[in-house]
């Protein structure tokens, strides 16, 4: 069930009916139930691998609780290794199996794993397993007491607004929400429904239009000039912005209108003046999650190493960063760049304090805001591509890029229509983004204002809306 | 929760509001368009011209008959209502549609066969560009066996917009804002096709004089169209053709395929309600290949020849 399809607002609505109609002590029943179902739809074999991670890192945690410090290691430990397996296996087996394959062939070695293993990666399953493995790492080092009641602790990693791509929930957010009684209130569910409509314009009228511009090029580079091609990389960044961050909006109004308040996962990306500052505000809940749950640790681990020991943790960190978001080599590329430029940021950091001061401020934040954007757009390339050859034919157009009048035909061909419902929609949610945040939360209490936002957004959505809906990109990871 | 509800009412209602505006508007532009089949439905459905000779049928129909070209020969008034993908119980709804409109009956109507024509359909190709006319009774009940969206359009009419892609509010658009700058390649529903389209790649069989064709096993459950198009037909006096359209042939060969089961099927027909059948599936144009734009649509010069052809064969019959 995508959230951008009649079947889920209708499974919205008598959700979120029945939890408001029954008293408080069923209503988390109903939100389980609801939330098993909604993933169960998608298939029912996926619903034993999330119960099985759901009941290990529970009573890991309950176990935890009862020992002492030096005796909790091996709990942890096992339940670390069983969570990350089910993971392994089912992300990223294929693509160690087929890179194993290959280099056994190379040196003419018999290789005994066949490729008959078509294993098929469960939806949701690398936001959930974070979760999981937060929640017990929490535990493990006593930042929070193990959640007394297991059907709360279920309800938590399988809460079905942010259940399929996030954002990824602390337990310490979420989960302690779950525990106090929620109410009817007429704001939050106007508040909730609006940032719904947002993510949706964002997703159905944006996102899934620039797709269709954009996957043809990424599938054929070589039929596309290259001006056209580096139009298209510069789109990508628009979609994958609009695809996500509509999700996340839909997520978080979703919750609202429960009365849950979840964690944002953007912050005006797209401004950042560096590369470790995009990752501030992109895709929040994962970088705060990597920041926690490995950077620190490792960092922490290595503070013998001085400066070296931030370079070794971020190159960690943005190599399985890469590698969470899918089991190809092209996102171990993006995050390896990701890792580099990060690193040249921490290691130039003084000398570039010095460029900025001896250069107007206004054009030192011009051109840090133009190479950063710019690198993200690049990397982005990676991001998108099938593979690598994929990814070296979109670069080598665009090397040869020039802006004849082959553009106009190219773009000609999407259709000036759609190209202008594109750029309005743009820029209409820029506008929109500055000047009432990406929250919309400058909205809030503003009544006229927000009926005209509301008619007038539903009406673009109806009315320029791209009906055939298509999966969210995040899905995939 | 009152409050909840009013405010969902409000801001849906206004909504719903623009959205059906802007629907009818979009309506109204394809209405006025000059391309695709939308001239040929709005002249089956608006117009009151009277026209004296009908062809029906698919893209056999529609790109292979000229009317322009017929009617400088014939001196009558006649339009081609051919419509890509068309079977026999799409040819029956335009019949039936175009003698309900108020305008005196045609003096003939010739209708385009092909085997696979008399088969059921499943669906039917391109419903949306009946959606500016969902309101025409006989329109809807034909395109809402098979579609079901235009069903939906009927019940909430705001979200008829969500039907139409780019392309189609492009049209909508253009027809609202330039109806008198818009330009038609369609010729009185004609659609002719280039003449240098052919793949000339394309290989050739071998030197053969009579290809056999096995043709597919067909269900000809659309002959109970065909039985109430001739019986309407006779009843209102108007007389009826079956043509059996010409087919590109190379090298010498004819084809054997509409001379099987095709034709017993049609037997009866020709009997009962005294339909004459054109069989033009082997004429000397069939050798042609600068005549034809694939192995089954004239190209322009073709559709020329073809026209004149059939005017003098309809003199002759």
């Amino acid at each position: 069930m995508l959230f951008n399809s009649f079947s889920f607002l209708s499974f919205f609505a008598i959700v979120v009916t029945l939890f408001f109609l029954i008293p408080f002590r069923f209503r988390k029943t109903i939100l389980l139930v609801a939330s098993y179902f909604f993933y169960l739809l998608w298939k029912f074999e996926y619903g034993v691998l999330i119960g099985v991670s759901t009941v290990l890192s529970y009573y890991t945690a309950v176990i935890i609780a009862d020992k002492k410090f030096e005796e909790r290691k091996k709990y942890l430990v096992i339940c670390l290794f069983i969570n990350i397996s089910i993971l392994f296996f089912f992300k990223y087996f294929n693509f160690f199996n087929d890179n194993f394959r290959n280099i056994f062939f190379y040196f003419d070695i018999n290789y005994p794993i066949p490729d008959i293993l078509k294993i098929i990666l469960p939806v949701g399953i690398s936001f959930y397993t974070f979760e999981t493995i937060s929640y017990v790492l929490d535990v493990y080092y006593d930042r929070r007491k193990p959640e007394k009641n297991f059907g709360t602790y279920a309800l938590y990693i399988s809460f079905f607004p942010k259940l399929l791509a996030g954002p990824i929930e602390k337990s310490t957010g979420l989960l302690v929400q779950l525990n106090t009684e929620t109410r009817f209130d007429y704001n939050k569910i106007i508040d909730g429904l609006r940032r719904m409509l947002w993510g949706f314009f964002k997703k159905i009228v944006i996102a899934d239009r620039l797709s269709l511009l954009i996957d043809p090029v990424y599938a054929h580079p070589t039929n596309y000039s290259g001006g056209f091609v580096l139009m298209t990389c510069y789109m990508f960044a628009f979609q994958i912005y609009c695809d996500f961050s509509g999700y996340t909006d839909i997520a978080i109004g979703a919750s609202k209108v429960l009365g849950y308040d979840i964690v944002e996962n953007f912050n005006y990306p797209y401004i950042s003046k560096n590369v470790g500052e995009f990752w501030r505000r992109w895709h929040l809940s994962l970088s705060n999650w990597l920041k926690d749950y490995l950077f620190t640790p490792i960092v922490f681990k290595r503070k013998d190493w001085g400066n070296f020991a931030l370079v070794y943790a971020t190159f960690i960190t943005f190599v399985l960063c890469g590698l969470w978001h899918g089991a190809k080599w092209t996102f171990v590329i993006f995050g390896l760049l990701q890792g580099i430029v990060i690193s040249y940021e921490l290691v130039t950091k003084n000398i570039r304090k010095y460029w900025s001061s001896s250069l107007p401020k206004w054009i030192y934040n011009g051109i840090s805001w133009f190479l950063t954007f710019n690198f993200v757009v690049l990397s982005f390339i990676f991001f998108r591509a099938d593979n690598i050859a994929n990814a070296i034919a979109i670069l080598n157009r665009i090397s040869h890029a020039n802006f004849s009048i082959r553009l106009l035909s190219e773009f000609n061909k999407f259709g000036i229509f759609s190209i202008g419902i594109v750029i309005f929609s743009i820029i209409y949610m820029l506008l929109i983004e500055k000047k009432y945040e990406p929250s919309l939360v400058k909205l809030n209490n503003k009544i006229k204002l927000n009926y005209m936002f509301n008619c007038f957004t539903l009406t673009l959505l109806i009315a320029v809306g791209y009906f055939h809906p298509q999966i969210f990109i995040y899905f995939n990871f | 929760m009152v409050r909840l509800i009013k405010y969902l009412f409000l801001v849906g209602g206004i909504s719903c509001i623009f959205s059906y505006s802007l629907f009818l508007i979009i309506n109204y532009g394809l209405r006025n368009q000059k391309n695709d089949t939308f001239p040929v439905i709005k002249e089956l459905v608006q117009s009151n011209e009277n026209h004296q000779v009908l062809f029906i049928g698919s893209s056999l129909a529609k790109n292979n008959i000229n009317p322009i070209v017929f009617d400088s020969i014939s001196k009558l008034n006649s339009y081609n209502f051919g419509y890509p993908g068309a079977k026999i119980e799409h040819s029956y709804m335009i019949i039936n549609r175009y003698l309900h409109s108020n305008h005196p009956y045609p003096k003939m109507i010739l209708i385009m066969l092909e085997p696979y024509v008399l088969d059921s359909t499943i669906d039917i190709n391109f419903p949306v560009q009946y959606y500016p006319y969902y309101k025409d009774t006989m329109i809807y009940n034909f395109v809402s066996k098979y579609d079901s969206d235009i069903k939906m359009i009927k019940y909430l009419p705001f979200l008829g917009i969500t039907k139409y892609n780019d392309y189609l509010k492009n049209l909508g658009i253009m027809g609202v804002l330039f109806p008198n700058r818009l330009t038609s390649t369609l010729k009185k529903g004609f659609e002719p096709l280039f003449e240098n389209s052919w793949k000339t790649e394309i290989v050739l069989p071998e030197n053969k004089t009579n290809v056999v064709i096995i043709p597919k096993k067909r269900s000809y459950s659309g002959l109970k169209y065909m039985e109430t198009i001739c019986k309407t037909c006779k009843e209102k006096n108007i007389k009826l053709y079956f043509i059996i359209p010409p087919k590109f042939h190379p090298n010498g060969s004819k084809t054997s395929e509409s001379k099987g089961d095709f034709f017993t099927k049609l037997q009866p027909f020709i009997e009962k309600y005294s339909v004459k059948i054109l069989d033009h599936s082997n004429l000397d144009i069939c050798q042609k290949k600068e005549m034809f734009f694939d192995w089954h649509h004239l190209n322009n010069k073709g559709a020329r020849i073809y026209t004149e052809f059939l005017n003098s064969n309809l003199i002759f019959n």
